[in-house]
């Protein structure tokens, strides 16, 4: 049993910064929940005491964010600033279960979704772009699964703001300008093997 | 006794930045090392039809397979699990091995999955103590590898950035009782080596002179990165100098050495371009080429002194 918990120890203190942090403040009593012999213990303390196990924390939280990043670019830049503190509020509550790491963007997704509908992330133009991300995203997994078949993958996006200067700068990583206009946009987003291709329409 | 180099075959990892250039890049490659983890998508154990192949990387691996040779790198077992031994994977593993023919496969001697119900991945592959505990849990998966396939199993020595304390063996002695025991061989990745050795001050020459290199099949180069005060394992960019050094102290002492694999992220190919692929690809064959000639030179040498009486 004692091998499994302290591997098991050390799979949530990667995962858990917080917890590795209080325990190199000599904590100690956090690893009581799990059944370490002293060997295994006194190694706990020791690495949680080394800089590589911060640099392990990062690496993890880096192979996560790197997938968040890959499927809603625009919506971490424009969440850039908060983003840290709300991945650490969703990585308290959601741990990934796989070594594929699958569920990880769903899981981002539903939370940014819930905080937009409670009112707690209120950033310009995140609506309109975390929807159009969502409908990127549906097209490349259906890409991706695409069983040689040419599938037609476009959908129409509305947009509350110009799209094309939203979409611009954000392409580039970058912030758009504030305060753009108001109105009724829409945008057909094509996906093929060559990326992805978008038409701004009249409404 | 010496290697012979002529055997050895230069390689990559596959990632989705060479997809569109395999057929304009196998004059320069003997072999593609591919994830095979990313072409299935894994429903989780137990799951009926648990491994559902992904179209789109399915039919990548298959224009690979139709021009090169494919050995299989795996990086989802978590071999060293206490908790998980994931026979399913490995099963599939053994089959995939067996549909490609791939002169070997290779999993990393490190884990991230731990639970028994549900299952936590750490989303990162975290070292083991070498402990003799850890051999003994190890040695009759590992066997579960080598009894059955009919090509060599290796194992990848980890990079690690933190260091457990009292342990029982050090790493080099783990995998040759490892070796010994179950029949695996050892995929010695020279930028881990080298990793490792800048962030604990460690002599690679040493771990080098230490480890059995004649159950060396393989061998990693790969470029890295600093961050947070560490050399990282990043594969960004190309071979760095000290791994080039590593290989040439290698090479001529393991006699069992069949493929040495240029790892890169994809993301780094934009910035190597592929003519810096194929340098790298190049410099490796010379090294080879250099051993290859000293071998022949010593072996020139020896015929030409006639016999004289015992």
């Amino acid at each position: 049993m004692s091998l499994k918990a302290f591997q098991r120890a050390l799979v949530d203190l990667t995962l858990a910064p917080k917890s590795f942090r209080a325990l190199r403040r000599g904590e100690s009593a956090l690893l009581d929940r799990y059944d370490l012999n002293e060997r295994e213990r006194k190694r706990l303390l020791e690495i949680s005491r080394q800089p590589g196990m911060a640099m392990n924390c990062s690496l993890a939280r880096g192979n996560r964010l790197e997938l968040l990043v890959a499927a809603f670019p625009m919506t971490c830049t424009l969440l850039k600033p908060m983003l840290p503190r709300l991945l650490d509020e969703l990585w308290e509550e959601y741990q990934p279960d796989n070594y594929q790491l699958f569920g990880e963007e769903d899981a981002f997704a539903a939370f940014i979704a819930r905080k937009i509908d409670q009112g707690e992330l209120t950033v310009e133009y995140l609506s309109e772009i975390f929807a159009y991300e969502l409908v990127c995203r549906d097209l490349a997994i259906r890409l991706e699964t695409n069983t040689g078949a040419e599938a037609a993958l476009e959908a129409i996006v509305e947009f509350e703001h110009p799209p094309d200067q939203l979409l611009a700068p954000l392409s580039e990583l970058l912030p758009p300008p504030r305060g753009l206009p108001s109105g009724a946009f829409l945008a057909r987003v094509r996906l093929s093997e060559s990326g992805f291709d978008v038409d701004f329409c009249p409404v | 006794m010496k290697g012979d180099a002529s055997q050895v075959r230069v390689g990559a990892l596959f990632n989705p930045s060479l997809h569109r250039m395999v057929e304009r890049l196998t004059p320069v490659l003997d072999y593609l090392a591919v994830i095979p983890d990313r072409v299935w998508r894994d429903r989780g154990r137990n799951s009926p039809g648990r491994f559902q192949p992904v179209p789109r990387q399915l039919g990548w691996l298959e224009q690979a397979a139709s021009e090169l040779p494919i050995v299989l790198h795996s990086i989802g077992m978590s071999i060293c699990s206490a908790e998980i031994f994931d026979e399913e994977f490995a099963r599939n593993l053994m089959e995939w091995a067996a549909r490609l023919n791939s002169p070997w496969i290779s999993e990393h001697l490190s884990f991230s999955r731990a639970g028994s119900g549900h299952e936590v991945n750490a989303a990162f592959n975290l070292p083991v103590p070498y402990d003799l505990e850890m051999l003994d849990l190890l040695v009759p998966r590992v066997r579960f590898f080598t009894d059955s396939l009919a090509c060599p199993f290796l194992l990848e020595n980890s990079v690690y950035y933190v260091r457990y304390p009292d342990q029982d063996l050090t790493e080099e002695e783990f995998l040759n009782r490892l070796c010994a025991r179950s029949g695996c061989g050892v995929l010695l990745d020279l930028h881990n080596l080298y990793t490792n050795s800048v962030n604990h001050g460690l002599s690679a020459a040493d771990y080098v002179d230490n480890l059995r290199l004649e159950n060396v099949a393989e061998i990693h180069l790969a470029g890295g990165s600093r961050m947070m005060g560490f050399h990282t394992d990043s594969h960004r960019g190309p071979v760095l100098e000290g791994v080039w050094e590593l290989l040439e102290y290698t090479v001529p002492r393991a006699r069992n050495l069949r493929g040495v694999t240029f790892e890169f992220h994809e993301s780094s190919f934009d910035m190597m371009g592929e003519s810096g692929f194929r340098e790298q690809m190049d410099r490796t064959r010379a090294i080879l080429r250099k051993f290859r000639e000293s071998q022949k030179a010593v072996s020139d040498v020896a015929q030409s002194i006639p016999a004289g009486p015992c």
